[in-house]
């Protein structure tokens, strides 16, 4: 097809579109949806019976800090990546893996030199961290993807991988103030690697639901 | 956002403007890219000019975001409101606004492109491809930012996803003066073998609506779903119409040609579960 034809086409069926909000609207709005989401985990599956003692530990607020940050980060970047031309630059891509890497940090270094290994291997089943950070999960996720998909990112997986960390550090947040273990060998074991996991598969079928760009 | 958290006055944003926020200079070979800076003192610019000038400054200055101007290559600053504001009108659905804002990045996508990738044979697929993605992605600009990022990043986008494919092809396909030897004669087609007045005849003395609906997927390529809402009839109705009106065909011409007839319907119509 010729190129003034394909103009004259879009042209004509080029009706008013509804203009997209601005980031921070979004930004705002998907924060809105996580507290809705944490708020109704903690109803369901109730707040930890310390939790008083946990807002003096300045352990258990870091890893919460951090936890947030890597959610408002993930979630931001995810939004910028669907935007044309507001794409993250190259110091500020990896903002929020850097924060998960600090969590990650955060949560071995009492470990570290003390039979880090047996320790871990030493944690107890208990997957229903596991299941409670994927479940509190979804709302915010899908919330990403519907914004994303009205928006038009090209990197795919990047944007579904930032869309899906963001959702699962909410998830992973909520279950820090639902799990009453605070042994870090459990919170590496059943909060950071379902997070890894849940990223993982949130992002595949991320990329797959945005793929109609 | 990606917004610098300088605010300097226009007056203060001279000199060589570097690339950032997200980009790069563009590479390849071809014309360079003449960045937009702030060049002459305003008072020394034409008056027009300099108006436009200073409002693009002014609205950059105010985001925080001088870099986007300098992905703007070979775009004067009043072309940059312009085509601004053709896309809000764009966006309110002004066709002729949209018209005229396609044409003139169809021209700027080419001599991107052009300058990415020298003269490529792919030049127009890029900047169809190109054109298109603009018309899914309309609703994303924000108006209170420049057009150049967000068009360029559309552009480098497409120029990128075509240097890739091509590449993938000619890792795997060889290039040859001439066509290769057939191993056997083209075979006719079976459209080419039909008895095509057999066919009128048969298909005038099935029931008018199977023979709407034949004629409608078989002669005028009709989509199913506009023959059912144009027959108040279901996509499955439409279809069992159909296989009905073929059945009825191969039984008139008692041969292989309602067979062949088939045979195209299969590749036009969808599958259908019920066996004809």
């Amino acid at each position: 097809m010729q190129t003034e034809l394909l103009i004259a086409r879009l042209a004509r069926q080029a009706g008013p579109v509804r203009v997209n909000p601005p980031l921070n609207t979004v930004c705002t709005h998907w924060l809105l949806v996580s507290v809705v989401s944490v708020a109704a985990g903690l109803w369901y599956y109730g707040l930890r019976r310390d939790v008083a003692a946990q807002l003096a530990s300045a352990e258990f607020l870091a890893r919460a800090l951090v936890t947030t940050l890597v959610a408002v980060f993930a979630a931001r970047h995810a939004l910028r990546w669907g935007v044309p031309g507001l794409e993250p630059d190259r110091r500020r891509r990896y903002v929020p893996e850097l924060a998960l890497v600090t969590w990650a940090c955060l949560l071995m270094a009492p470990l570290v030199g003390v039979a880090m290994l047996d320790r871990i291997a030493a944690v107890r089943w208990h997957p229903a961290c596991a299941w409670q950070l994927a479940a509190v999960a979804v709302l915010p996720a899908s919330w990403l993807c519907w914004q994303l998909r009205r928006a038009a990112p090209y990197e795919l997986l990047w944007t579904s991988a930032q869309a899906a960390l963001a959702s699962a550090a909410v998830g992973a947040l909520a279950v820090q103030w639902i799990c009453g273990l605070n042994a870090p060998a459990h919170q590496l074991v059943w909060h950071l690697a379902p997070l890894l996991a849940v990223t993982a598969v949130l992002a595949l079928a991320g990329r797959l639901l945005l793929r109609h760009h | 956002m990606g917004r610098a958290s300088s605010s300097a006055p226009p007056s203060e944003v001279g000199g060589p403007l570097s690339f950032h926020s997200g980009g790069r200079p563009p590479r390849g070979h071809g014309p360079s890219l003449r960045t937009v800076s702030t060049g002459p003192p305003a008072n020394e610019m034409s008056g027009s000019r300099a108006d436009a000038r200073r409002m693009v400054v002014s609205r950059c200055n105010h985001l925080g975001a001088v870099a986007e101007l300098v992905e703007w290559p070979e775009v004067s600053p009043e072309q940059e409101i312009r085509l601004a504001a053709l896309m809000r009108r764009a966006q309110a659905g002004d066709e002729d606004a949209y018209a005229v804002l396609l044409t003139e990045c169809a021209v700027l996508a080419r001599r991107f492109a052009r300058t990415r990738a020298g003269d490529a044979p792919w030049l127009d697929d890029v900047v169809q491809t190109t054109l298109v993605s603009i018309d899914r992605a309309r609703h994303t600009f924000d108006a209170d930012r420049a057009l150049g990022p967000w068009f360029y990043a559309i552009v480098r986008r497409r120029v990128v996803d075509m240097q890739r494919q091509t590449a993938r092809l000619t890792r795997h396909e060889v290039a040859m003066d001439r066509p290769p030897d057939l191993p056997f004669p083209p075979v006719v087609s079976a459209s080419d073998a039909i008895d095509l007045d057999r066919v009128r005849q048969a298909l005038a003395l099935l029931p008018p609506r199977q023979r709407d609906i034949v004629e409608a997927i078989q002669l005028r390529d009709e989509p199913t779903r506009a023959i059912a809402a144009r027959l108040a009839m279901t996509q499955s109705a439409v279809k069992v119409a159909a296989h009905r009106g073929y059945r009825g065909l191969r039984r008139m011409l008692g041969d292989g040609t309602a067979d062949r007839v088939r045979e195209d319907a299969r590749e036009k119509t969808p599958s259908c579960k019920q066996n004809s």
